[in-house]
């Protein structure tokens, strides 16, 4: 288990985390997240012992991580770099023995990876000369490559498209599965709500809500409302504190403060229009992260 | 193999396999062999050129003594016209110009004796005033003496002058002057090599930072195996290219010796030989050409090659700490020239230095400077190769330079540390100074 305790950074007068502290399990994900700027990205280097924090510990399965706890990690950063002159092959057997792998073990490991990730052919090529897909799909085994029990990805998703998200979404699965603890940051909840299961949100340096996510979820005090998007809406304004967003898929979701009686609103809803839909939904990881981050943050 | 020897040899083995290393390293080689090849150029490049000089003398038998004079350099005609003064006849002059001859010597008799003028039509044979006057000397001596005064005349303008050096280095003055020529074109070497290499250093700092891998790589390594991989790989590199130049310059000497001695053997040798003896003869400096034989036969002294090497590696180390930390600081090539002046002043000064100390390799100034790190690597060699230094001098300096690299690398560890991360306009010296100054 990683466990963060009261990590503090400043740079200067500029405070990026203050007084941090999660952990995250193996054979699970546990997700950073946070706007740009929030800090997210110091504290996976102070994790990764890039930074030394000004206060506080990392710790791994019970050892203080050093360069030799780290040595073991994977760590995809969220600017991508790899030499673009050197052949991809002989780059991932490089990280691969950086981080302690015989080169007999790492070939055949690289040639797994290759093929699972469709990159085979690719392997006597140049970064320059792959696509930026395939670039970064070679940057993710090189993270892996050398089975890290800690695998830290910053902003995994970022320039990938969709297709090649799912690949990198079933390759982590595939890792949490076999029991890799899986620390991930993102601004973009969408991407990782179906993998994480514990968070940690953070803005502006603090941590603002953290724990399980089912949990948080299922203790969530506000009532989350999806329904058939019935012309008129104005119905909501007898009810204070509920609010709507509406949705291009023909449903409109409302948030209702716990005052407000789902049933009350269901016959205000039918007096206006025809409901085809009303269901009560669990609070997405977004609905969660607008509540928490301040909205001129989260426009970045 | 361990983390730094992984680094170490991926910076060598992909450096070596460069398209600019093996361009740069042929270019180099084949360009040694070509000057080795450039004798053979000699006849189209003019060396061989003799000018065609016509001759107006008062009578015939100072003609016939002027023209065995200079017949061994120049292609001698005798005009039929009679010199009264030193004014050129007319129709010689016309002749010149015309380029039938490239000058004309004209030979006449005043109160005092022999008197000679000179009309070259070509600015080149200019040069050629003083060999053609001093050829005429014994013209002129056989003219105006005969017998025991002719011979005394002659001995006093050639007579035996050896010079026996009782220094254990050298035998004579050529050697000295040819061993520090030697030194200087080995100084040029190491002032180029450590800044060339030094550059290569802080230029695969700034790719790997520009590349972004910068920080795949501080997350899998500690700081100072990643600045220990680059400085070692690109210093094996370098070992590697000075040997193969080593290589390729002995190839290339061994050739032009072969292509001397081929040229030699031409139908020119005599002519060639004759000359060489002339200006022996003539010249102050003229055991130049034995003292490039005797050096041609001995080469470089190992022992001055195993001090370039030492020296070499060194400076080498030196500079390339700083040149990592200067690198570690930049994010795009164009930002080193901020840092310039903190590399460039040291090896500056040691070049210059140096360049002094080959007059005097052991005046105080250059004893000193051969003990102060950064600058002593070149001095220090330069004294070495010419002087007979102290032993204890020799370990002091090298002692002394191994603490500076210690010093320099944790410094330079410092820099990378708060560097490598580091992106954007380069900090200024007040801020790396307390960088480097805060703890941890």
């Amino acid at each position: 288990m990683l466990e963060v305790r009261n990590i503090s950074k400043s740079f200067g007068a500029t405070v990026a985390v203050s007084d941090l502290s999660f952990s995250a399990q193996q054979g699970a994900v546990f997700g950073l997240l946070g706007p740009n700027g929030a800090g997210k990205t110091t504290t996976i280097r102070i994790v990764l012992d890039i930074l030394q924090p000004d206060s506080g510990s990392v710790s791994w399965q019970g050892t203080i991580v050093d360069a030799d706890v780290r040595h073991t990690f994977g760590y995809l950063p969220e600017e991508r770099g790899l030499y673009p002159q050197m052949k991809v092959a002989d780059q991932l057997l490089y990280f691969a023995e950086l981080h302690g792998m015989e080169p007999a073990d790492a070939k055949k490991r690289i040639g797994e990876l290759a093929d699972a990730f469709k990159l085979t052919e690719n392997l006597g090529k140049k970064p320059a000369e792959l696509s930026k897909g395939n670039q970064q799909k070679v940057q993710f085994i090189a993270a892996v490559v050398h089975r890290p029990p800690l695998l830290v990805l910053d902003e995994p998703f970022s320039g990938f498209d969709p297709i090649n998200v799912e690949i990198l979404k079933d390759a982590i699965r595939d890792l949490v599965r076999a029991g890799t603890a899986v620390m991930l940051s993102s601004h973009r909840m969408e991407q990782v709500e179906e993998l994480t299961s514990d968070i940690c949100i953070i803005d502006r340096s603090h941590a603002v809500v953290s724990g399980n996510l089912a949990q948080i979820k299922k203790n969530w005090p506000d009532r989350f409302i999806r329904m058939t998007a019935i012309p008129d809406l104005s119905f909501i304004s007898a009810f204070p504190g509920a609010s709507v967003r509406p949705s291009e898929d023909g449903y409109v979701n409302i948030k209702a403060p716990p005052d407000i009686s789902p049933a009350r609103l269901l016959r205000a809803a039918i007096a206006a229009g025809p409901v085809d839909h009303f269901e009560i939904v669990e609070p997405s990881l977004n609905d969660i992260y607008l509540q928490y981050v301040r909205a001129e943050e989260s426009a970045a | 193999m361990n983390t730094t020897g992984i680094i170490i040899r991926r910076e060598y083995v992909e450096r070596i396999k460069s398209r600019s290393f093996i361009i740069g390293t042929a270019l180099v080689v084949l360009g040694l062999f070509a000057l080795a090849l450039l004798p053979l150029l000699g006849p189209w490049l003019g060396n061989t050129f003799t000018p065609k000089i016509v001759i107006v003398a008062a009578d015939p038998s100072v003609a016939k003594a002027v023209a065995g004079a200079i017949a061994d350099a120049y292609d001698v005609s005798i005009s039929a016209d009679k010199a009264t003064d030193g004014s050129l006849p007319p129709d010689v002059a016309a002749q010149v110009k015309s380029k039938k001859y490239d000058g004309a010597l004209v030979a006449y008799r005043t109160a005092d004796g022999l008197a000679f003028t000179f009309y070259p039509r070509q600015a080149s044979l200019l040069e050629k005033t003083g060999s053609l006057r001093s050829r005429l000397v014994p013209v002129v001596i056989n003219s105006e003496l005969s017998g025991q005064a002719a011979a005394s005349a002659k001995h006093a303008l050639d007579f035996q002058f050896k010079t026996v050096a009782l220094n254990e280095r050298y035998k004579s003055e050529s050697e000295e002057t040819l061993a520090g020529g030697l030194v200087y074109v080995l100084l040029i070497l190491l002032y180029t090599a450590t800044i060339l290499y030094g550059v290569q250093v802080a230029q695969g700092v700034i790719e790997e930072k520009s590349n972004r891998v910068m920080e795949v790589m501080i997350g899998a390594v500690r700081p100072a195996q990643l600045l220990a991989g680059k400085i070692f790989g690109i210093g094996a590199l370098a070992l590697t290219q000075m040997v193969i130049f080593a290589i390729a310059a002995a190839g290339a000497a061994v050739l032009l010796v072969v292509v001397i001695s081929g040229t030699l053997s031409h139908a020119d040798a005599a002519a060639l030989a004759r000359q060489a003896a002339a200006a022996q003869a003539n010249m102050p400096n003229a055991p130049h050409t034995a003292g490039l034989q005797s050096a041609m036969a001995g080469a470089i002294p190992v022992s001055t090659l195993i001090y370039l090497v030492v020296f070499f590696l060194l400076g080498f180390f030196s500079y390339a700490a700083l040149f990592a930390g200067v690198g570690a600081l930049c994010s795009k090539a164009e930002d080193v020239q901020q840092y310039n002046g903190v590399i460039m002043i040291p090896i500056i000064l040691a070049y210059v230095v140096s360049i002094f100390a080959i007059n005097d390799p052991d005046k105080s100034f250059a004893v000193i400077a051969s003990m102060i790190p950064l600058v002593s690597p070149m001095v220090m060699f330069t004294r070495v190769a010419l002087s007979s230094v102290p032993a204890w001098q020799v370990g002091l300096s090298i002692a002394l330079s191994l603490a500076a690299i210690w010093g320099l690398t944790r410094l330079a560890g410092r820099l990378y540390r708060i560097g490598v991360l580091m992106y954007g306009k380069p900090p200024k010296i007040g801020d790396i100074w307390r960088a480097i100054r805060a703890p941890g």
